[in-house]
């Protein structure tokens, strides 16, 4: 019985590890890469709901630097995981690359420049960045519904 | 008059046995039988400690704590704490027993505990405030 | 009039203290994801603990015993035993879970890392054990947590659709986008986080603590019945601000700031130091519990002294014991496993024990050797099994669907 117990916990480790295996099909790395947009749209849309609310003083600057933190880090970790998945040999499975990672460039700076902000309360380039992001944003939400 | 059954598994054994006042005392991990004149068996006496409880618990797990009891115990000899049947007062959702708690068996490890970690940390004399 | 005060007080403590980092994060996660569609799980595990809180505060009202004294004595040792250290990891896993929160919700108040604040809340959490008063303990902690109530002005500050909401929860429907599986291991999961272990540990404990006799359990009746649900209400209000902000900007949380955010959103900075104050006290308080409920266990299965109603000296065991659990948990959160990652795991794996507490409770509440005139009647008894059933498939269920689902990717 200890063995089967110490089997499920390692099945459960490296399951939710998140293993990463080269996607077999471009059918797969195309929903990877949906998913991966759809939680850099959340880690982003978190930036901007909590930066809006900062400026119209909704929120402190503490609250807020704690999030833009730790939403940079999340976008950070999904973007290198996203990186690491080794594309299908297609050249559909480029294209996608090609189309997500500037996506997931932009995003990331717009959010690392906010969180600098945050810190050196620059208000005005907050709402620069913002807006900018908005954009980001928007796009990565197409591309994720696109390829689900 | 036939008396009903008194089933010891159900109504004994693993009871907390509480002194009058009712603090905790231990656990009735095992029981004592001894042999009457007559040829029938009584009940002699409570047993309570890791000497008790080991051989109620299978296998490795078992000799695990009988030598944690071992490690434990002031004498040479291992036996387990025992509390006389005669001591007992009540059977009810838990075992009475007439002696006040610090008349009892010593217990090792609620003596070594308290007196390497708990009595010198500030307060430990005192009610909660 | 002052026993009307007092049971006032109760049910506020009742109510403030029911939620823990794992309501906080079950049912915003679930908010910001499935809307109000598995309110229906919610609200099934708050009656859930209803129905076992009951029974389990009557029975340590009437034997003045411990829920885990009574679990060796009905299962026998070797079960027991087992039963135990399945419940002795997942409370410590939830203690782990707690401190951690507490650590996030001061570091949203300061922006200063939350590793940094893990040692004194530990500190923190282990002085107050070991100093103040059981009743003084739970009351302000209780009451504290009540600040939690911003979550129920933000929802209405939010002007949803009252109509729209109530037909979510009734006529649950399946977002389109997530899996049936999904579906349910989040159900699994806001039911682990309303009927934890530990509670019903810490209620028959507490109720050892406060010296409750038969007359108290009308009093205990009213926390529970009173109290419960309207803390599970408060439940229910962060998962409706989730669903109402969170869930159309597309934001799926998992951090104890998006928690809040919809407060922001709604009401403003004062309505958010509430909220964070009420993270605090919620998670304060819920470790407080959990460090105490594994000394409970532990040596109620042992059948050594335990309590605060003892000074410290004379139940060393038990005070060392706890100390070992808060060095336990501080160091499970200085590992940087994410809490939120943590709390997620501690409530499924609650899920997964929760047969081995709740079945003896139920079998202890029908014996009438313990109980005498107290013990089960029907209605306890056909809602005490009926709920089990629940919790056993739950159980069952829970660890596959968490392997199927990734733990709910």
């Amino acid at each position: 019985m200890t063995r089967a117990l110490g089997l499920a916990v390692a099945a459960t480790v490296l399951l939710l590890a998140g293993c990463v295996a080269p996607a077999p099909t471009t059918a797969a790395y195309e929903a990877k890469a949906g998913m991966t947009a759809d939680a850099a749209v959340s880690e982003v849309r978190t930036a901007l709901v909590a930066t809006d609310a900062y400026l119209h003083g909704r929120m402190g600057s503490a609250y807020l630097e704690t999030m833009l933190v730790a939403a940079e880090e999340a976008l950070g970790s999904v973007q290198d995981t996203f990186d690491s998945v080794q594309p299908p040999a297609a050249a559909g499975a480029d294209s996608l690359r090609d189309t997500l990672d500037p996506l997931l460039d932009d995003a990331g700076s717009a959010v690392t420049e906010l969180r600098i902000a945050a810190r050196r309360d620059r208000d005005v380039t907050l709402r620069t960045t913002a807006g900018d992001l908005t954009g980001t944003a928007d796009e990565l939400e197409a591309f994720g519904k696109q390829h689900r | 008059m036939t008396e009903e059954p008194f089933d010891l598994r159900l109504r004994l054994l693993d009871r907390q046995v509480v002194d009058r006042d009712g603090g905790l005392i231990c656990k009735v991990d095992d029981v004592e039988f001894d042999r009457g004149p007559d040829g029938s068996w009584h009940v002699v006496a409570l047993l309570s400690g890791p000497q008790a409880l080991g051989p109620r618990l299978p296998g490795r797990l078992g000799r695990w704590v009988m030598a944690v009891g071992r490690r434990l115990s002031l004498h040479p000899d291992v036996a387990p704490r025992r509390i006389p049947f005669e001591r007992v007062t009540e059977i009810g959702s838990a075992v009475t027993v007439d002696r006040a708690r610090d008349r009892l068996d010593v217990a090792v490890l609620e003596d070594w505990v308290r007196e390497h970690v708990i009595d010198p940390i500030p307060g430990s004399r005192h009610e909660s405030e | 009039m002052k026993r009307v005060l007092s049971v006032f007080l109760g049910i506020l403590t009742a109510i403030g203290g029911f939620v823990d980092i794992g309501d906080l994060v079950a049912n915003a996660l679930v908010g910001s994801r499935f809307g109000l569609s598995l309110a229906w799980a919610t609200i099934i595990g708050v009656a859930g603990i209803c129905v076992f809180a009951e029974m389990s505060g009557r029975v340590a009202a009437v034997t003045s015993r411990g829920t885990f004294d009574l679990i060796r004595e009905r299962l026998g040792p070797r079960v027991g035993l087992l039963n135990l250290a399945a419940s002795l990891l997942v409370t410590l896993l939830t203690f782990t879970a707690e401190v951690g929160g507490v650590a996030l919700a001061l570091e949203l108040a300061t922006s200063v890392n939350y590793l940094l604040f893990v040692p004194v809340v530990g500190l923190a959490v282990w002085l107050v054990i070991w100093r103040v008063r059981f009743s003084t303990l739970e009351n302000v902690f209780g009451l504290l947590g009540l600040a939690l109530i911003v979550f129920g002005v933000a929802l209405w500050q939010l002007n949803p659709s009252w109509g729209d909401l109530l037909h979510q929860i009734a006529v649950p429907r399946k977002p389109a986008d997530e899996s049936l599986t999904t579906y349910f291991y989040y159900a699994i999961a806001l039911f682990g986080a309303a009927m934890t272990p530990y509670e019903v540990f810490f209620f028959s404990s507490g109720g050892v603590e406060e010296h409750w006799k038969p007359k108290d359990i009308g009093t205990a009746r009213a926390n529970v019945f009173i109290g419960f649900p309207m803390g599970g209400l408060l439940s229910l209000a962060i998962a409706g601000c989730a669903a109402l902000v969170l869930l159309p900007a597309g934001i799926q949380v998992d951090t104890l700031g998006q928690v809040g955010l919809p407060v922001a959103v709604a009401l403003g900075k004062l309505a958010l130091a509430f909220a964070i104050l009420g993270f605090v006290a919620a998670t304060f308080g819920a470790a407080l519990e959990t460090g105490l409920s594994t000394g409970y266990a532990t040596a109620q299965y042992f059948g050594w002294q335990w309590g605060k109603y003892v000074r410290p000296r004379q139940a060393a065991r038990f005070h060392a014991l706890v100390l070992l659990a808060v060095i336990a948990a501080v160091a499970g959160v200085l590992t940087t496993a994410d809490p939120i990652k943590v709390t997620e795991y501690s409530i499924v794996f609650s899920a997964v024990a929760l047969p081995l507490t709740y079945f003896p409770i139920l079998v202890v509440a029908n014996d009438p050797v313990y109980m005498g005139r107290h013990v089960n009647g029907r209605l306890a008894n056909g809602l005490g099994t009926v709920f089990l059933v629940v919790i056993v498939i739950a159980a069952v269920t829970a660890i596959p669907l968490m392997l199927i689902t990734a733990a709910g990717q």
